[in-house]
């Protein structure tokens, strides 16, 4: 692996009212790496990704530890510094994409809005780059009209990888974004990710339940339960020949046609 | 599997929002009634005959006339044009509604956005303090503040607005709460968007629905809030053209001249009427099941 990541999270712990939700003692994303992020509901995959850009705060966790991102601590980090930083280095997609658009606005006024507040010096330039960033993704520049309500699951997840693309975002993180997506426009998706990834270079943690897809898509595997991460490493290692118990129930508890292994 | 909430908010087109005004009956005659109301206050100079009778005009020899083609709703105690005051009328309750309304929802809807978009904390500090205001009567607690204040137009307006923001609080609290609870505004905070203008762009335009039609509905409510006041000696004092206040001192005639308290207490019915079919018939545009149960009833 490289010697410098560009996210590396150590100790962190979460606590809610003093129950510790998640304990995570080491994961680095390097530069241009895909990693997994695997575990079942409730194992603090989410929260985890929350903590990264400080999300956490709202629903009254308590965060301590360390996520260094470019050499920039993150928790701790006050508001206005991490708002610069979230959205525009630090992008991140969801589970439901349609519903992660507000309704009353354009798809177009979300992107220009978010490529303004980020650093595009004019409106025109905003849109023009937004038009670029659609059809990189491979969808097309009259969606920017639409609203949320009028767009396809997959369409909507597109969009929300392509506004990370036009930020030049350096991490993605990625919540269980296929998970409400069908396995065809989930596999359009992955490819899209993995396009991506060669093309700019962009890190991308990917939180799912579904260990064929991080399978697929990622190089390394980190394996979540109860908060703390019981097994990594390459993630086609890990998952054909696991080591860990809860890992092996994990990949057994994958419903597959005929037996054969996952992937 | 994850299933997709379908969202709440129902994006319906412009014209299909007028469309649905237009096909009900009730609501075209209640805009329409408001509209020649608001459009009489404003031009009231123009439409009445004995335009100085709104104010302190006395004509001593005329007192207390009968209906005529000179008085069309004939003259009070002072000699003065009744109709002409019931006109100039249109520019005291409603403009005092609309004041009302307006200072209740610049306090209200803030506190309320708040209260349900941070929670903990911040929102137990609001609701409890709303909680007190609610819990008077809000026309008692009106009518106290109205009492220690000089009597005149602008306590009434201070203390019906101060009974009335609480309810304003409440609804959009709860709305608040359910719009901070969808995907987009924790999309929204994962971008780099401020607490502020996540309140304001996103989570208020998402909960503003139910607050126009309460607000549409409670304008008769105020109205006829102003006129009990200015009714029992609270409000609008003479010479001002209030309808409570002329029904007040046009009583002592009744049903003798029976003019004096039937124009005003007309005016008041159906100003309250007309805005609260208005407020009505938003509330059918807006929801859409109300509109298939009425449809279901009414044909």
């Amino acid at each position: 692996m490289s010697a410098e990541p560009r996210l590396a999270i150590e100790g962190l712990q979460i606590r809610i009212g003093g129950r510790q939700v998640v304990d995570l003692a080491y994961l680095r994303l390097g530069p241009g790496e895909i990693v997994g992020l695997a575990g079942e509901s409730g194992s603090g995959k989410s929260m985890t990704a929350q903590a990264v850009l400080g999300l956490t705060k709202t629903i009254g966790a308590a965060v301590a530890g360390s996520v260094v991102f470019e050499g920039i601590e993150l928790v701790g980090l006050d508001d206005a510094a991490m708002r610069d930083i979230r959205g525009r280095r630090i992008a991140m997609i969801f589970q439901s994409p349609i519903s992660s658009l507000n309704p009353v606005f354009r798809v177009g006024d979300v992107f220009v809005r978010a490529l303004r507040m980020h650093g595009a010096p004019s409106k025109s330039e905003a849109v023009e780059r937004a038009k670029a960033a659609l059809r990189e993704v491979l969808l097309s520049p009259e969606l920017l009209e639409r609203y949320p309500s009028q767009l396809s699951g997959g369409q909507a997840q597109r969009v929300s990888i392509a506004m990370a693309l036009a930020l030049r975002s350096e991490v993605l993180l990625a919540d269980e974004p296929t998970s409400a997506l069908d396995v065809t426009v989930q596999a359009e998706i992955l490819d899209l990710l993995r396009g991506l990834r060669d093309e700019t270079g962009m890190s991308v943690l990917f939180i799912s339940h579904d260990l064929a897809v991080i399978a697929e898509l990622c190089e390394r595997v980190a394996v979540m339960q109860r908060g703390q991460i019981v097994e990594e490493g390459i993630a086609r290692d890990v998952l054909t020949t696991p080591t860990e118990d809860y890992t092996k129930e994990l990949v057994a508890s994958v419903p597959r046609i005929g037996g054969g292994a996952v992937a | 599997m994850n299933v997709q909430p379908l969202p709440e908010t129902v994006e319906a087109t412009r014209s299909d929002l007028v469309g649905r005004l237009r096909t009900n009956r009730l609501v075209v005659f209640g805009l329409s009634v408001s509209l020649v109301i608001v459009l009489a206050g404003i031009f009231a100079p123009l439409i009445v005959p004995y335009p100085e009778d709104a104010g302190g005009a006395a004509h001593p020899r005329e007192t207390l006339l009968v209906p005529s083609s000179q008085h069309w709703f004939g003259t009070d105690q002072l000699g003065r044009d009744v109709f002409s005051r019931v006109v100039y009328g249109a520019r005291v309750s409603p403009m005092i509604a609309f004041l009302v309304l307006l200072i209740a929802c610049l306090v209200g809807v803030p506190l309320g956005l708040a209260a349900g978009y941070f929670g903990g904390p911040i929102d137990e500090v609001i609701m409890r303090v709303t909680d007190v205001f609610l819990a008077f009567p809000a026309l008692l607690l009106a009518l106290a503040l109205a009492s220690v204040l000089p009597p005149t137009i602008g306590s009434t307006t201070i203390a019906i607005a101060v009974t009335w923001w609480p309810w304003y609080t409440r609804l959009i609290r709860g709305q608040a709460a359910s719009v901070t609870g969808r995907p987009f505004v924790e999309g929204a905070r994962a971008s780099g968007v401020s607490h502020a203008r996540i309140l304001f762009r996103h989570v208020l335009p998402n909960s503003l629905t139910p607050l126009i039609v309460q607000v549409s509905l409670d304008v008769s409510a105020v109205i006829l809030t102003v006129s009990a006041l200015s009714f029992l000696g609270l409000g609008a004092q003479d010479p001002t053209p209030e309808w409570g206040l002329m029904v007040n001192q046009g009583q002592q005639y009744f049903p003798g001249q029976w003019w004096l308290v039937t124009f005003p207490g007309l005016a008041i019915l159906i100003t309250a009427v007309a805005f609260n079919l208005m407020g009505d018939g938003l509330r059918d545009v807006f929801d859409p099941k109300m509109v298939r149960r009425r449809g279901a009833l009414g044909g």
